[in-house]
């Protein structure tokens, strides 16, 4: 019998102070190599061999739409997807708010039991473990935070995160994080980069989708995921949620 | 009588000591409200009605060497639509595999001077324009290189599926000194329409994004890592621009 994969294991290695410095300057920060190089690969390899990628799509005033990937192999549910990316399509161009991306919504999965002790399970009780909680704690110099959820995301072709303050959440999101796991080398040109924005609508700063890195920016601040294009050759994966002090 | 119509005029009230200083720390910068706005909506209006549009594309390693054109008058023929497709798919395909690549709307302002494409049209005064002392003064000014001698520019329009593929314009040693992007774009643009001026550094991440925002002026200095984001087919018709080199020979 072989021993089971670890798939999360903190790297010990991280300069915590000059972390926290930039986080202290900016309110937000690039953890690369956040993980050990052999539990990222782990883990990058089994989200992008075995997610069950469903989808979700918002467009302007109304409720984000989601749609588990067994919908998705039924007609009905191909024909409101298709009908859901219409709207997000026409909300984008009426310049409102959208978004559309395939995710795993890995709260829900672990409340309903989609999958019981299963990659997923295990990845959130990673997240929400004491070595992955003092880092961010420490990086952020929030020791009130308590604990994060999570979901599993792909930004395809045709996908985004339009722009968005994160405003409107519950009470107690202190820090939003996204863990990247891209396959390979990520090419500039294909888009999926998280971007943040001044008043004006220029972009300050926009972090690469970089395998292991650990992008951990404070709430609310406008940001987006810009738009992937029809020629990127892969998907854009990540790990992404909120810590939050409550 | 009515005086004849303004074409080009800088705005009065720019700051440019300010600027200057910006773009001494930054090495580029957005200038705003650059024109005046009767100038710059006329100039608009010249780049969405009355411009003939051709293609500009380029796909590194695809089989077509460097960047190629169809001009506007070739746009309606069969063989003009053909090469488009066959452009179109290599630029893909380029883009695919992280090569260099670019898709936009063109429209050379040095070319229809040039070959006389309308001797009597609006397109070689904004050439005249763009190399007269009042704007070279001014990028002068700003950018603090008082030996700038002269501008080359193309009216650019990047539509749906339209980029411009991150590079770095390494023509420093033929007297390419300064890019400059004068945005023209119709109504407010909205972020999610992509097609910002990105910068990038060393690493790959974005250091700075401009808007593609309506009269203004981006420049920066030459080489720096930059690209025009991908416009998603949401985005409308509307990212005009004239854009070029400010050369010290």
């Amino acid at each position: 019998m072989s021993d089971p994969v670890n798939i999360f294991a903190v790297n010990d290695e991280l300069d915590i102070s000059a972390l926290a410095e930039t986080f202290a300057a900016k309110r937000r920060v690039q953890i690369c190599d956040v993980l050990t190089h052999e539990t990222a690969t782990a883990l990058r390899d089994a989200m992008a061999a075995d997610t069950p990628w469903g989808l979700t799509m918002q467009a302007g005033t109304a409720a984000p739409v989601d749609f588990r990937v067994d919908q998705l192999r039924e007609s009905s549910g191909q024909a409101a997807a298709e009908q859901a990316n219409r709207q997000v399509h026409a909300a984008a161009q009426a310049r409102q708010s959208a978004f559309r991306f395939a995710r795993y919504p890995m709260v829900t999965a672990y409340k309903e039991q989609w999958d019981p002790g299963g990659l997923f399970d295990v990845l959130l009780g990673e997240i929400n473990s004491d070595p992955f909680l003092d880092l961010v704690r420490a990086v952020t110099d929030i020791p009130e935070l308590q604990r994060a959820d999570g979901q599993a995301t792909l930004f395809g072709r045709q996908h985004f995160l339009g722009i968005h303050e994160d405003i409107e959440r519950d009470e107690g999101w202190r820090i939003a994080y996204v863990l990247n796991m891209t396959v390979g080398e990520w090419h500039p040109d294909w888009g999926g980069y998280l971007v943040f924005y001044d008043a004006s609508g220029n972009i300050v700063e926009g972090f690469a989708p970089r395998f292991n890195t650990l992008n951990l920016f404070a709430v609310p601040q406008q940001h987006a995921v810009t738009f992937v294009p029809s020629f990127a050759p892969q998907g854009r994966i990540a790990v992404s949620g909120w810590f939050r002090d409550r | 009588m009515t005086a004849p119509k303004k074409l080009f005029e800088i705005n009065p009230a720019l700051d440019r000591k300010a600027l200057a200083e910006r773009f001494a720390r930054d090495t580029r910068i957005q200038i705003r409200d650059v024109l005046t706005d009767e100038t710059a909506q006329e100039i608009r209006a010249i780049l969405a009605q009355h411009t003939r549009w051709g293609l500009a594309m380029q796909a590194e390693g695809s089989g077509f060497e460097g960047p190629q054109q169809i001009l506007a008058q070739d746009m309606q023929t069969p063989a003009g639509q053909q090469r488009a497709q066959e452009l179109a798919k290599a630029t893909h395909e380029a883009a695919a595999k992280g090569e260099y690549a670019f898709r936009y709307a063109q429209h050379s302002l040095v070319q229809n001077v040039q070959e006389g494409w309308d001797p009597e049209g609006p397109h070689q005064l904004l050439l005249e324009h763009l190399n007269a002392p009042e704007f070279l003064d001014l990028a002068r000014e700003v950018t603090g290189i008082p030996e700038l001698a002269k501008a080359d520019g193309q009216a650019t329009l990047y539509a749906q599926q339209h980029f411009l593929n991150r590079h770095v314009d390494s023509h420093v040693a033929e007297g390419w000194r300064v890019a400059y992007v004068m945005n023209f774009t119709a109504g407010e643009w909205n972020p999610n329409w992509g097609g910002y001026l990105n910068f990038f550094d060393e690493d790959g991440d974005v250091v700075q994004g401009f808007m593609p925002r309506f009269n203004s002026l981006n420049m920066f200095a030459v080489p720096q890592a930059h690209g025009v984001g991908f416009v998603p087919p949401f985005a409308p018709v509307g990212r005009y621009a004239i854009t070029g080199w400010l050369r010290d020979r």
